[in-house]
């Protein structure tokens, strides 16, 4: 079976750091990039089955991610983890609604991002 | 750290706590910095935005390493800074003595535990050079911001 794929999108490499740790139980092929720039063309490269989206990140942020993502042909139906610390109303105010988006407040404990991250790659969810 | 962090194949939650405990240490050395920078210049909106997203990323991970208290003090910092961000005014002598005391309780929340005691700054660093912020106790408990270095 094909291992499933991730890509971290966080500038702070604190949380790249704890997203490999917490998901390793899961033997996820994980990517990790810490810009908007980097997140375009790693996700073009490697098509992830989820992405784990930071919003406020200097530079555009991962608002402009998102809306990147979703208007590229492959990832308008990709599970999309909105991990961010401004709030999940604020989150959502911002990224606005879609089947395929959660939204997750930070910090949260490894066990929560693995549960949540082992739910959205179940084929009913994905 | 960022090496330590890259290096690190298979973490573990505990060791990957006490590398974010010295990440932390590094951040408040770096935050130091930035207030003494803010101090010359109350109005330097790139220090207060370096120090924003600092206290902003210090809320957003801390409780994740089970630092929960790294998490509270700097979801307050992280409002102050943006509150002066957003309407576009200098930080206040009050605003930097606040921030000090949130620099310095993260400081003392992520120090090393005592049985692997090692100073929080390397020889020659932060407590020694000139124009860097220390916290001490006043004698009736309250915090005294001093712009020299710690006697």
């Amino acid at each position: 079976m094909k291992t499933k794929s991730i890509l971290v999108v966080d500038d702070e490499i604190d949380i790249q750091a704890l997203m490999q740790c917490a998901l390793a139980p899961a033997e996820l092929k994980i990517y990790s990039a810490l810009d908007a720039t980097q997140a375009t063309m790693i996700a073009r490269r490697v098509q992830p089955d989820l992405v784990i989206l930071d919003i406020n990140m200097p530079g555009g942020g991962g608002k402009l991610v998102y809306d990147r993502l979703r208007k590229m042909a492959p990832f308008a139906s990709t599970p999309i983890l909105i991990y961010s610390g401004i709030g999940r109303d604020q989150a959502k105010a911002q990224i606005g609604g879609h089947p395929k988006t959660l939204f997750l407040d930070k910090p949260a404990r490894s066990e929560h991002i693995l549960a949540t991250v082992e739910c959205m790659l179940e084929p009913a969810y994905s | 750290m960022k090496e330590e962090f890259i290096a690190m194949t298979q973490p573990t939650l505990k060791n990957l706590r006490a590398i974010y405990a010295r990440t932390c240490q590094d951040r408040v050395r770096s935050m130091a910095n930035l207030l003494a920078q803010l101090e010359a210049q109350p109005a330097d909106r790139g220090s207060l935005e370096v120090l924003y997203r600092h206290f902003h990323g210090l809320a957003g991970a801390g409780a994740s390493f089970g630092f929960d208290q790294v998490t509270e003090l700097g979801r307050r910092g992280e409002a102050g800074t943006r509150i002066c961000l957003e309407r576009q005014r200098p930080s206040q002598a009050e605003d930097r003595v606040q921030w000090a005391r949130l620099i310095e309780a993260i400081r003392l929340a992520t120090q090393p535990e005592p049985e692997t005691a090692q100073p929080p700054w390397r020889s020659g660093e932060m407590p020694e050079s000139s124009g860097e912020f220390a916290l001490l106790d006043s004698p009736i408990g309250e915090f005294t911001l001093r712009s020299s270095p710690i006697a």
